[in-house]
């Protein structure tokens, strides 16, 4: 179980990101395409946001049952934010383009106000998302600050999370008149854009002056490698010595 | 996810310019992305239950 990080989450959150892109495509469609695009894209926030929410359980269990992620990997922490902030975007987004599309089309004939119940109910699933990002936010901003952590190309892996956290909080402030998310919308933003200046000064430093391509995986392997070398190495004498 | 974005920024940006064949351009580019998402989505956890002696190489495991 030690084993097991927030990276899991990475190949499941691209179907959340693709049906968000999907309200996004939609919004520049003509109405019989966008109609299709956002129902497909509705499947596909079904098939992202529950496997990833059966994914954080795991997370939860692992994090409360085994340990933290060790320091190099402590990021990852952060990759909750991914799948939440996103799939509260992709609600509102969605919801935003059934207004529209629903309103025009009698796609569902004895609902004559479908649109605008796919309109509520997404700003309200946005809503409960975002909540619980800010639960991982906690537990990932708690967690950074138990140690220091050193550079390393991990570090990229704070700029998806928190950017799509900040998009789902500007989208509220876009569909509400709330100067409450404009304010707390644009404060995440900034963050945003400070992070991706200091990990991309990080990188671009730890390229010219030092060992970038990193990764603690391969650090274990090539130890175990030159392990079994030597192991290799003394058999090899001990037979010629025979 | 990258091609996500791309996507998102040629609605963003080249739609209002070049209008209709960029909205296609995007639409048809969008039905690939889905294509990659989804089978990562279905692929990746079924690898995970399958092979469970094979530690799963990437940056950030």
């Amino acid at each position: 179980m030690s084993t097991m990080t927030a990276t899991w989450l990475l190949p499941i959150v691209a179907t959340i990101v693709a049906s968000a892109s999907g309200a996004i495509v939609a919004s520049a469609l003509p109405l019989d395409h966008a109609l299709i695009t956002m129902i497909v894209s509705y499947i596909l926030l079904g098939c992202g946001l529950p496997t990833a929410m059966v994914t954080l359980v795991l997370y939860f269990q692992r994090l409360t049952m085994d340990a933290l992620p060790p320091r190099e990997v402590i990021v990852s922490v952060f990759l909750p934010l991914g799948p939440l902030g996103q799939g509260s975007f992709a609600s509102m987004q969605l919801g935003a383009q059934a207004l529209r599309i629903l309103g025009a089309v009698d796609t569902i004939p004895k609902a004559p106000l479908a649109g605008q119940i796919f309109y509520v109910v997404g700003i309200m699933v946005a809503f409960i998302l975002w909540g619980f990002g800010l639960v991982w936010l906690f537990f990932a901003v708690a967690s950074i600050t138990r140690s220091k952590f050193p550079f390393n190309l991990g570090w990229w892996g704070f700029t998806f999370p928190l950017g799509v956290f900040a998009t789902a909080a500007d989208t509220f402030a876009t569909e509400l008149p709330s100067a409450f998310f404009k304010v707390l919308g644009t404060i995440l933003s900034l963050v945003v854009v400070i992070l991706w200046l200091v990990v991309s000064y990080g990188t671009i430093h730890q390229a010219f002056f030092g060992n970038l391509i990193f990764s603690p995986c391969v650090t274990q392997w090539e130890a175990k490698r030159a392990d079994d070398m030597d192991d290799k190495s003394t058999r090899d004498n001990s037979n010629h010595a025979l | 996810m990258g091609l996500a974005t791309i996507i998102n920024m040629i609605v963003f940006v080249c739609v209002p310019v070049w209008g209709n064949w960029a909205a296609q351009l995007a639409w048809a580019l969008w039905w690939v992305d889905i294509a990659l998402a989804l089978s990562t989505n279905v692929y990746l956890p079924f690898l995970i239950m399958y092979n469970h002696e094979v530690q799963h190489p990437s940056y950030l495991f």
